[in-house]
């Protein structure tokens, strides 16, 4: 369970990476990968735990069906950023992306019974969320 | 997450092992020179990864699983 906090970590001080372009489509860019690899980590976390027997497999569908729904908003919000060059049309996007991640933090993973692997996913999806407050941020 | 959590957390995070740091470091220096069109390959390279993650996951679930969800 300790890797669950290592991880957390790299997250955090990875949010504290982000904003190093000076282009404004770099910049954007750059946040829109990190947000992809921070649910991609988040992914991860949760299949090991369910591997580990932490997750019960109602549960784990019920989420993996929300990171699948999260992968196909992911795509749209970088069309959004590719075809303005910056963040600015991808209002819409960045709304159905936190919606979804609303819902796997407050309804989803509330499903986990095993306290610190719900802590654990529910700290990455944090910096998700905080990932994507950036991006909204950058307009 | 409340106080006490966080407080674990920070703990934790002040105990982390020197070999987190080379990570970030790799991260950063990967990071450097990059255009918005590879960001965004990148990510979206990332994002079919947990698309076929997910995919898996849910072929793999017992029935009686995806029934409930």
């Amino acid at each position: 369970m300790k890797k669950f906090y290592y991880v957390v970590f790299v997250l955090m001080v990875s949010l504290l990476l982000t904003g190093f372009s000076c282009d404004k489509y770099a910049k954007a860019g750059q946040l829109a990968k990190d947000f992809a690899a921070t649910v991609l980590v988040a992914q991860q976390l949760e299949i090991q735990a369910y591997n580990g027997g932490y997750i019960q497999p109602a549960s784990h569908t019920a989420i993996q069906t929300k990171f699948s729904q999260l992968a196909d908003a992911g795509v749209s919000l970088d069309q959004a950023i590719n075809q303005a060059h910056n963040a600015q049309t991808a209002q819409d996007q960045i709304n159905a992306a936190t919606a979804l991640l609303t819902d796997l933090s407050k309804n989803e993973i509330t499903g986990i019974k095993d306290d610190k692997t719900r802590l654990g996913i529910q700290a990455a999806l944090v910096s998700v969320q905080t990932i994507l407050d950036s991006i909204a941020a950058f307009k | 997450m409340n106080a006490d959590e966080i407080l674990k957390l920070l703990a934790l995070i002040a105990a982390a092992e020197p070999a987190v740091l080379g990570y970030i470091k790799a991260l950063l220096e990967s990071s450097q020179g990059m255009t918005g069109d590879q960001f965004l390959s990148e990510a979206d390279g990332v994002w079919a990864q947990i698309k076929a993650n997910a995919q898996q996951q849910l072929q793999a679930a017992p029935a009686s699983s995806a029934a409930q969800s």
